[in-house]
């Protein structure tokens, strides 16, 4: 499934934004914020899922199309953060963010979804019940 | 205005850096890490990519996630673009979808 890589790059950058997000927000910006960064175990796990994402969209632009890819990823990278934030932080998201997420997701289904391919639910249904099998 | 400037130089880096790395790959007939991390052409697009890594968090602290965002997003209208003009992509039916993206990045952003 040439959307796969898309979605775990998207996904894994996203979660990494997440997680940069939450190490830095204590801290004050400048340089002496590197070394508590760094002492961070989840700065690390930042830094490993932000490589992870980088490999498969390299994976992914070779195997697919630059205009089917790049807003792909970019999409879910941004909203991932904000879903993980609702979820796990409990945090308040507008209505008129809601919408804002509503619109990325229906232009991300829009543009994976394409003639006799299977949408990006579809696949990540597909590859969750491959993996429970 | 510098943080507008920067926001921008970003957007165009990332998207300069994403097109590159495809091109890069333009003669690949199988994927290795190896390979690709042995090109110039690609090293350069990761440099690319950095540097708008650098001005995308510079950015950030002089001017509101509001207006960062959204024009970050425009890297997106930059491949599809590119795309399009290098890669010889058909992206028709697909611009309502970019938009749709776009737009909901800066709602997101409010």
């Amino acid at each position: 499934m040439k959307i796969q890589e898309s979605v775990v790059s998207g996904t894994a950058l996203g979660i990494s934004a997440f997680i940069a997000r939450t190490v830095m927000k204590d801290m004050t910006a400048g340089i002496s914020m590197l070394p508590a960064f760094l002492l961070n175990p989840l700065s690390w796990f930042f830094m490993v899922l932000g490589v992870y994402g980088f490999i498969h969209l390299q994976v992914a632009l070779f195997k697919e199309r630059i205009s089917y890819v790049i807003p792909l990823v970019t999409a879910i990278s941004i909203v991932t953060p904000v879903v993980l934030s609702v979820v796990l932080m409990d945090e308040f998201v507008s209505p008129v963010k809601w919408l804002g997420i509503g619109m990325i997701l229906t232009g991300v289904v829009g543009i994976s979804k394409r003639k006799g391919e299977k949408s990006i639910f579809t696949a990540a249904a597909l590859s969750l019940k491959k993996q429970f099998r | 205005m510098l943080g507008f400037l920067f926001a921008l130089t970003s957007a165009l880096l990332f998207g300069v850096s994403a097109v590159m790395q495809k091109y890069s790959m333009k003669h690949m007939r199988k994927f290795s890490v190896k390979r690709i991390i042995n090109m110039r052409f690609w090293q350069l697009s990761v440099l690319l990519g950095l540097g708008g890594m650098f001005f995308y968090l510079a950015a950030m602290r002089l001017a509101n996630i509001a207006v960062v965002q959204p024009l970050a997003s425009l890297s997106i209208v930059i491949t599809s673009i590119a795309g399009h003009l290098i890669f010889n992509e058909k992206i028709d039916t697909m611009w309502f979808h970019i938009i749709l993206i776009v737009v909901g990045v800066v709602l997101l952003s409010l």
